[in-house]
């Protein structure tokens, strides 16, 4: 007897990512995002959850996808924007993912860990894969994802900012 | 043990505890008040009776010691003595500690207390040695008297016990009067024993009596969870409102309106019984002051005012160790002894009032001291040696700026550390505390005269009135407690008004340069390009208070003001510091709610960044040169120039109201005779002829004469000038070239060059030529 565990899928680019189904509390379609200026890209907003509020987290920004060279999917374009919705502590968060997959039911012991190749930062993120015919569900790691915490307040500066014309300013 | 009675026996026993404090510091005023002690004894009393029951030895061991000493007192055999009240204090504390140690669980202390027993003992008349024997046995044997008599009164057959009592053991006089005080409810038997007392106690027991049953305790989580709740729904009906207000029919509206009136309702009922006057924690007050007076050999009154007013139970517990900060930092720093007090002319009892108010929504708390004031002097001294400021920047700080320095993280001015405060920790930790629970702190001094420290707060925490900005398509809000004005700037002002500082931009309001900021900009942690900011129609600027300064944000708009429902902030977002919290809007959108004090911050780091100077220390000295004058013509078309701070009136006086006294022209103004100068005499320096003999010459008799009242160190003068032709803010300089005191003040006023009168030497000078 093997143990199995659900995992539910979603996709983002040309990734194929899941969760465990026991962290996802919902899935939620096209809200309105209040943007917080100031935030580092990876949050891409607040939204209003039935009275909730809850923090939007740019999954594509936080696994830093535009580095490895991921090309966003041509539907993910023009499908309305699909969140899942996790709960950590009594606060709950909400994923930006392009589409959402299948439930899938799966053999917890074929899960293979992540490669030592993969980014290092990223690594933690990353709970390990699963060899589906065809392509690999990576299983994120809802807690580690979600452990994020803006520590310096100008530590996004945008380049723009570090090159100032002092004779523009004095106007 | 049963520990709903052990419960009960502790709530009321710390409400017992803190009330003989204030009635002990109130003996020691009055010390002959027979109704005081007898209160005192009863409070005592009750308490030792309880804790035997109960089985806390210790405690009604400490009890009935104090209950010795004070029924000495209670039957005149022991005068009151500041002695007497510091031990009882000192008693009043260890009940305290031990009634705090049973509530943690620790239940009957290790710690010791032969030590104060002791002291409670010797206190007593040693003629009275002998006699306390017999009374200690008494008083065991009423202690079994009263565990019987409690376990009655839990059945409510109190009738019933006492009059079994009486049959069984009937008591000497003095503990059937004890007996009768640790059954609160027996007001008929009270007024047979003591005629005089009885309407007022059996007043206060009925009173007693009503708010038992019209009170309940509730526990403060289900309040909590109820304001929650009702926070959704003032957001559900902050929706629908404005659903309706779209596209309703007038039925819905009707309903909608309806709902909207309830929930206001509600929202104020609830927020009611979570307000806590602010007394409960001003009772503490009288008691910090008396322990410090008596160490410190000073004579401090404490003067209260307000002490009703209310504040949602979270501030008032949030103010609790501030407030205690300063009154310590008052009554120790503040308040000088009796000797310098007399020295200074000032009478040897210092005062320390509290007063607290409520105004537009918020509260106000004031705690001022008649004391010394700050020391500017030693204030900039030390912050240039703890290298809070530099000495440049002190040099060009007002004297209100360097009482602030008092706020500055690690200050404390005491030079000498005292137990009691100058720990270093001082001022900056009190402001931290108090903006914490969303309020502010604005210190007023005046070196000699005293020191007033204001506390503004709001009611409440959970919602709050805010208004409404936006900038950058998205909509932020103020609190209404940080807000002062709304500015708004139109073609032309928006040059003349806005300048910039250094690159930095400021706007010119009432004499004062006002830093300014965008607020998307700084909400990005950008720099702003303000040359194309600015270069619009209109500029709406929101003038905020945050630490003691002022600053203007520019938005894009105001849009309205709401009720808001604060909802916290999520952790992640928290470090950015310019958001207090985040709310659900009208439209269902979500809202940041903005930190002014945090932007005021991000903004002074931004500019350090940018190798500016802050903004406060940049305004200063182009403050102080700013000057709000009133430009007046004199004879023949010449102008001047007149501070606008002596400026009382402008009228205009029929000139056959001039009269002559003393070869002087007077007129009778507001039931006094104020004298007239004429401007171009004053001007020119020529002595000319009385006014009434110019006048005259005139032709037309109907023609008013434009008179300035002016404030002077002599009194109110009038100015008669030909015209009264502008008000302005001019920055004034010396002219150059002539020596320095001579040197007349200048400004350019229209592109003319206009002297700025110094109208207090110049009458001088006049009415002593």
């Amino acid at each position: 007897m093997h143990d199995e565990c659900q995992i539910c899928t979603f996709h983002l680019d040309d990734l194929l990512l899941g969760l465990e189904v026991g962290r996802v509390q919902e899935v939620i379609f096209c809200q309105d995002v209040t943007e917080v200026p100031g935030s580092p890209p990876l949050v891409s907003g607040l939204i209003n959850l039935r009275g909730e509020i809850v923090l939007e987290v740019d999954l594509r920004e936080r696994l830093r996808l535009d580095a490895i060279g991921s090309t966003p999917d041509p539907q993910g374009e023009d499908a309305s924007p699909k969140s899942v919705v996790v709960r950590r502590g009594s606060s709950a968060y909400s994923l930006k993912v392009d589409e959402i997959g299948d439930v899938l039911t799966l053999d917890t012991a074929s899960i293979e860990p992540t490669p030592a190749t993969v980014a290092e930062d990223i690594r933690p993120l990353l709970a390990g894969a699963y060899q589906l015919p065809g392509r690999l569900l990576l299983q994120l790691d809802v807690d580690r994802l979600l452990d994020f915490l803006i520590d310096e307040r100008r530590a996004w500066k945008r380049p723009a900012r570090t090159h100032e014309d002092p004779a523009a300013l004095a106007s | 043990m049963d520990m709903q009675l052990l419960d009960e026996f502790l709530t009321e026993s710390a409400e017992a505890i803190d009330q003989l404090d204030l009635d002990l510091i109130e003996l020691e005023r009055s010390s002959d008040d027979p109704e005081i002690v007898s209160r005192i004894f009863r409070c005592v009393h009750t308490m030792k009776g309880t804790s035997g029951f109960l089985e806390l030895l210790t405690l009604g061991e400490v009890a009935h010691a104090g209950e010795n000493l004070l029924s000495d007192i209670r039957d005149g055999d022991l005068d009151v003595s500041t002695e007497i009240i510091s031990v009882l204090l000192e008693l009043n504390d260890s009940l305290r500690e031990l009634v705090d140690e049973v509530r943690d669980g620790q239940y009957e202390s290790r710690l010791d207390y032969s030590g104060l027993i002791s002291k409670l003992e010797t206190l007593r008349n040693p003629g009275e040695a002998a006699a306390a024997e017999p009374s200690e046995l008494q008083a065991a044997a009423d202690l079994d008297d009263l565990d019987a008599a409690i376990e009655e009164q839990l059945r409510l057959k109190r009738e019933e016990a006492a009059s079994q009592e009486a049959a069984a053991d009937p008591p000497p006089v003095e503990d059937a009067e004890q007996q009768q005080s640790a059954k609160p409810a027996e007001p008929s038997q009270e007024a047979t024993q003591q005629p005089a007392k009885a309407e007022a106690n059996a007043a206060a027991k009925s009173n007693a009596a009503r708010s038992g049953d019209s009170t309940i305790r509730v526990c403060v989580d289900l309040l909590d969870e109820l304001m929650n709740l009702v926070g959704e729904l003032v957001l559900t009906r902050n929706q629908l409102v404005m659903l309706a207000d779209q596209n309703g029919d007038s039925s819905f509206i009707t309903t909608t309106q309806r709902l909207n009136v309830i929930t206001t309702e509600l929202q104020q009922g609830l927020m009611k019984t979570r307000m806590q006057p602010i007394r409960t924690i001003w009772d503490k007050v009288p008691r910090i002051v008396r322990d410090l007076s008596v160490s410190f050999e000073k004579q401090i009154r404490v003067e209260m005012d307000g002490q009703e007013t209310e504040l949602d139970k979270t501030l008032v517990e949030a103010l609790k160790d501030p407030l205690t900060h300063i009154v310590r930092n008052s009554a120790d720093h503040g308040i000088e002894s009796p000797e310098e007090r007399l020295a200074a002319g000032k009478p040897a009892e210092g005062c320390l009032s509290l007063r607290a108010y409520h105004e537009g929504g918020q509260v106000y708390i004031e705690i001022a001291d008649d004391g010394a004031g700050v020391n500017t002097q030693r204030v900039a001294e030390k912050a240039i040696s703890k290298g809070i400021v530099t000495r440049t920047q002190v040099d060009q700080m007002s004297q209100r700026d360097l009482t602030q320095l008092i706020f500055a993280a690690g200050f404390s001015t005491a030079e000498q550390v005292t137990n009691i405060s100058g720990r270093g920790v001082g001022m900056d930790v009190v402001r931290t505390s108090i903006q914490k629970i969303g309020g502010t702190v604005e210190i007023d001094s005046k070196q000699g005269r005293g020191t007033k420290l204001t506390i503004k707060m709001p009611l409440t925490l959970a919602i709050i009135p805010a208004l409404i900005v936006r900038a950058d398509d998205n909509d932020y809000a103020i609190p209404q407690l940080n807000l002062v004005e709304l500015l708004r700037l139109e073609g032309e002002e928006i040059d003349n008004r806005i300048d910039f500082y250094h690159g930095a931009p400021v706007c010119r309001l009432r004499g004062k340069l006002l830093p300014l900021a965008v607020l998307g900009d700084v909400l990005r942690g950008e720099r702003s390009d303000y040359a194309a900011r600015l270069k619009t129609d209109s500029v709406s600027i929101v003038v905020l208070q945050a630490d003691q300064q002022r600053f203007g944000l520019v938005v894009d708009g105001v849009r309205d003001t709401e009720e808001i429902v604060v909802k916290s902030l999520c952790d992640q977002l928290k470090p950015l510091g310019v958001y207090a919290g985040s709310t659900i809007f009208g439209d269902g959108s979500v809202g940041l709610i903005l930190d002014a004090s945090g932007i005021a911050k991000s903004e002074a780091l931004l500019q350090e960044g940018g190798k500016q100077a802050e903004p406060e220390q940049q305004a200063s000295p182009v403050d102080e040169d700013l000057e709000q004058v009133l430009v007046v013509e004199a004879g023949e078309g010449q102008r001047i120039a007149v501070p606008m701070e002596h400026v009382v009136r402008l009228e205009q006086i029929a000139r056959e109201k001039v009269e002559q006294c003393s070869g002087r022209d007077v007129v009778q103004y507001r039931e006094d005779v104020l004298p007239l100068v004429n401007l171009t005499e004053l001007t020119s320096d020529r002595r000319a002829g009385s006014l009434l003999a110019e006048l005259s010459e005139e032709p037309d008799e109907e023609v008013d004469l434009p008179v300035v009242v002016f404030r002077t160190d002599h009194g109110h003068v009038g100015l008669v000038v030909s015209r009264i032709c502008d008000s302005t803010e001019v920055a004034k300089r010396p002219l150059g070239g002539v020596d320095g005191e001579s040197a007349p003040s200048i400004a350019v006023v229209d592109g003319r060059t206009i002297e700025v009168v110094d109208l207090d030497s110049r009458i001088g000078q006049w009415t002593g030529a």
